[in-house]
């Protein structure tokens, strides 16, 4: 059955990604100390990532350049 | 010998710019050799550029406080017939055609230029244990990193070598080294100081700014440098302020704040202890302590990272793919920069804009909000890990853990030293403050340092 996310219980699963097949998707050939190096950091980046996505709402608009003159915001 | 100093030394006729030029250079002769700070020193240039100094004095043209000072710039600043290497053999022959604006100012300023220093290669890493150019040593102990990635500005103002240094900070980068080697480190407020013909990292995160031996020295440095550049796109055009604090300056009834929660975890103790002495004395000199809730700093890290791993990947496009031609760190994470998807990248961008408006609402309850520039002083050369608060941290998270998030908002922070570890090594405290309130930062480094609060200089021998 399924059930409502109880409060302060984070109803988020971050899905570990194939870093491995990733990696080779996108050419880059890597050995496996190689792989080993990035894919603890990124598996880590992602823990803390994805659940801040998850919050994001539509409406809200990237910062791609940062003007902090108070003009944009 | 501070900027203020110097400029009062010269135009007192004790010394000449020539003499001062031929003093740095003959340290940095004999020192270099063990800290690797420098990368090209322009002896010849610098003599020439001096000798221009004193003749203009002694004519009555006076171009203000860097006239005839010894500064350095970290190797990414595009300097005109000088090789620029960003610390990588990518680079490793690169001589631009062009100054980078800073370089510009610097010179209009009166600055003496003798040399391009030492760094973190393409500027990537905290450690300055450059692969190509040699691993740079901090003064105040050898066997400990300086920091990084403008590890040889901290160390060549550390060991009076030049007055003051250019850096840049993208996750820290100016704000760790000058915690470790004990020296003052500005990163202004985003846009206020030209980025055109420094080499990007993060082009959403590069800020430029100064390494120097007091925060009064910063000032004037960033007075040389700052202001708009039709040639930097981000460039802001807000006027700028006279940044030097008044010699008698106070900080009675600044509200200052701090952070218990997150700057305050999982310190060294005698980080912590030198700190909250910092902010003792602020308090007696009468500033009003305030406890705030900041927004979720972890979570702006980690932001931070995405933005910096995929801006830096897409600058690294066009470079050569000999992989061969980078150190491993390097190249891991211009490795992981490829493999975050675009999607990440622009939600980042999205929770940044959100995060920069929650830290705007902390700026309603006060001016300024104080922290430890990093948890730990310097570690030694090749550590990896480091224990704090009962758990293992990864050295280069731990030293970026309390800095980077800051590069994201864009706010402007100061680094000055607050005392020293029971080891003998500098502690670092950051002051972060809204954009464009530098002029503000800084009369509150000013009046510390006044106060009492700060180091005794290196002990690295004449």
């Amino acid at each position: 059955m399924d059930r409502a996310p109880q409060a302060g219980r984070s109803a988020i699963v971050v899905v570990m990604k194939n870093w491995a097949g990733i990696a080779q998707a996108n050419g880059l050939k890597l050995s496996a100390g190689e792989l080993d190096r990035i894919v603890g950091p990124l598996a880590a980046l992602e823990e803390t990532f994805r659940p801040l996505v998850k919050q994001l709402t539509p409406g809200l608009e990237p910062d791609l350049e940062l003007h902090l003159d108070g003009g944009g915001e | 010998m501070t900027i203020g100093e110097a400029a009062e030394g010269l135009r007192a006729r004790r010394f000449s710019a020539v003499e001062l030029a031929t003093a740095a250079i003959s340290r940095i002769d004999r020192h270099n050799p063990a800290l690797r700070a420098f990368i090209t020193v322009t002896a010849g240039q610098a003599m020439e550029q001096a000798r221009q100094a004193d003749r203009e004095l002694a004519l009555g043209k006076d171009r203000g406080p860097l006239h005839g000072i010894p500064v350095a710039l970290k190797d990414l600043f595009a300097t005109k017939g000088v090789r620029t290497t960003a610390g990588s053999r990518v680079h490793e022959h690169f001589v631009p055609e062009i100054d980078a604006t800073v370089v510009e100012k610097l010179l209009a300023a009166g600055a003496v230029l003798v040399g391009k220093l030492n760094m973190h290669e393409l500027a990537y890493g905290i450690t300055s244990a450059n692969p190509h150019f040699g691993a740079v040593c901090n003064p105040w102990n050898a066997e400990h990193s300086p920091g990084g990635s403008s590890g040889g500005a901290g160390a060549a103002v550390a060991a009076r070598m030049v007055c003051m240094a250019m850096g840049t900070d993208t996750g820290g980068s100016i704000r760790i080294p000058a915690s470790f080697c004990g020296t003052v480190g500005l990163k202004p407020t985003y846009g206020r100081v030209s980025r055109y013909g420094v080499l990007p990292l993060g082009f959403s995160l590069d800020h430029v700014g100064p390494l120097a031996r007091s925060v009064r020295d910063a000032a004037m440095a960033l007075n040389a440098i700052a202001g708009h550049d039709p040639l930097d796109p981000t460039s802001s055009r807000r006027p700028v302020v006279d940044y030097v604090p008044d010699e008698d300056c106070s900080i009675r009834g600044v509200r200052i704040g701090f952070p218990d929660s997150f700057f305050f975890e999982h310190l060294d103790r005698d980080v912590e202890s030198a700190v909250r002495g910092a902010m003792a004395r602020a308090e007696s000199l009468g500033a009003e302590m305030r406890p705030v809730r900041l927004p979720d700093m972890e979570a702006l890290n980690a932001v931070a990272r995405i933005v910096l791993l995929c801006e830096a990947s897409a600058v690294a496009e066009s470079y050569p793919q000999d992989r061969s031609l980078y150190g491993a760190d390097v190249r891991a994470l211009l490795d992981q920069g490829r493999l975050v998807p675009a999607t990440d990248y622009i939600n980042a961008q999205r929770l940044r804009r959100r995060m920069r408006r929650e830290f705007d609402q902390v700026w309603k309850e006060v001016d300024c909000v104080v922290t430890p520039a990093t948890p730990i002083s310097a570690p030694r050369a090749g550590d990896t890990t480091v224990r704090l608060g009962g758990r293992d941290e990864d050295v280069r998270l731990a030293a970026t853990r309390l800095v980077r998030g800051v590069n994201a908002l864009g706010y402007p922070a100061l680094c000055l030293p607050c005392g020293l570890s029971s080891a003998g090594l500098p502690v670092g405290l950051q002051i972060i403050g809204p954009a464009f309130e530098e002029a503000l930062l800084l009369r509150i480094g000013a009046a510390l340092e006044d106060g009492g609060v700060g180091i005794p200089p290196c002990p690295l021998s004449a």
